[in-house]
């Protein structure tokens, strides 16, 4: 006989669920991946922003275990790599100090030298460039008769200046991204 | 209003709240004018006409108000700044402020070309016009005052008014920080005191006895 009984939200979702096909190997990877890369990416944040130790990254990274930690993991190391930036030497630093910590004594010293070579030599490079177009915009201004040790252009808005940081900015990134590419290459 | 040699004084006559200006005509190339604080544009309460009111009084003294090249800012508060960001738009003027003061003044859509620090502020070629520019925090972070030795003129934003002194309890504003710009302010030989707002006064006060007066009444009564 018919169950004539009112079925609740609750049946009716486990009903049409237990209908379903089961998901693929790949759905149910992609499903994992979705549900834990932002994990990962979260641990390297607060570890970058100082919310969480270098000595506590490998406790934190051991509560993901099996294909959930690998994307856990992955996902960390890759926003690290990620962080490492021509305009912040000590992010950079950390950041490298936080992939050294993890994937043991693997040798990375080398790149930390060559990314901390890499921006001294940008912040040197963008100061000496700063202090040309400053001269450049002091001069603009002597002609229209404005001078004097109180005036300090504004070289944010000068298009020369934006063109001339956006130039310098591009240099030194494709060189930061090859070594980055290159920590990926040796940690994931 | 001319006040001495080629400065002139644009006293706000209006019922809201609004700054006076100062004006140091023909002080750049192409006799473009320099102009200290603006004003509204339109006051926020009884919509009046801030920056029409100002061209039209420049326009009775002879004066192009198309000519203005350069818009110092004592401070960024809008009832001094408002009307900076479109002046600099109509006239390719510059506008100077200090760069504490700049993230409020931004926050208005304003942009600045020149950052005012303390020092000497030179225009002109041949008769130049050398004016000090002095930090005076307090009434915000950035607030600068403007001071001409050459005439005695200080020009003083919201730093000190007739029998009174600008507000601290704005964002950014500190009692000490006002106190102590008072105190040097003091010090300045000065002739002219030129106030940024009409309260109770028109807010130019002449004559050196009249000026320590005022402030020795503002250091007894309101900061003692």
């Amino acid at each position: 006989m018919e169950d004539k009984r009112i079925k609740s939200a609750l049946e009716i979702a486990m009903e049409k669920a237990a209908s379903l096909p089961d998901l693929t190997e790949a759905e149910l990877t992609e499903q994992i991946e979705k549900e834990h890369r932002p994990r990962g990416i979260t641990i390297a944040r607060r570890y970058l922003d100082g919310a969480l130790r270098q000595r506590d990254l490998e406790a934190e990274l051991r509560r993901y275990t099996g294909r959930a930690g690998e994307i856990v993991r992955k996902a960390f190391l890759l926003t690290l790599c990620q962080s490492i930036e021509v305009a912040d030497l000590a992010r950079s630093r950390k950041a490298i100090d936080g992939i050294q910590a993890l994937v043991g004594n693997r040798n990375l010293e080398a790149i930390k030298g060559e990314v901390a070579a890499i921006c001294d030599e940008f912040r040197r490079q963008r100061e000496e460039r700063y202090s040309i177009y400053e001269n450049r915009e002091k001069e603009k201004l002597r002609k229209l008769w404005i001078a004097g040790s109180a005036v300090k252009p504004n070289l944010e808005e000068s298009k020369d200046w934006q063109e001339e940081q956006g130039r310098i900015q591009s240099e030194y990134d494709s060189r930061i991204n090859r070594l980055r590419e290159e920590l990926s290459r040796q940690t994931l | 209003m001319k006040l001495v040699d080629e400065l002139y004084a644009y006293i706000w006559p209006g019922n809201d709240n609004n700054c006076n200006s100062y004006l140091f005509a023909n002080a750049l190339k192409d006799n473009r004018h320099l102009l200290i604080d603006p004003g509204h544009v339109i006051t926020p309460f009884y919509r009046e006409p801030g920056l029409g009111r100002l061209v039209s009084e420049m326009e009775k003294d002879g004066l192009d108000a198309g000519a203005i090249g350069l818009v110092v800012l004592t401070h960024g508060h809008p009832d001094h700044s408002e009307a900076a960001e479109m002046i600099r738009e109509e006239n390719e003027a510059l506008v100077a402020l200090h760069q504490a003061d700049e993230p409020m003044y931004r926050r208005q859509g304003g942009k600045v070309n020149i950052y005012l620090e303390e020092g000497e502020l030179l225009l002109g070629q041949t008769k130049q016009l050398r004016l000090s520019i002095l930090r005076s925090p307090g009434h915000s972070p950035g607030h600068i005052t403007i001071y001409w030795p050459e005439q005695k003129v200080l020009i003083v934003g919201d730093v000190i008014f007739y029998q009174a002194t600008g507000r601290v309890d704005l964002p950014g504003g500190n009692v000490r920080a006002l106190k102590q710009s008072i105190q040097r302010l003091s010090e300045l030989d000065t002739e002219y005191l030129l106030c940024g707002h009409p309260y109770g006064h028109p807010g130019v006060i002449k004559g050196s006895l009249a000026i320590q007066q005022n402030f020795e009444f503002v250091k007894r009564n309101i900061l003692p």
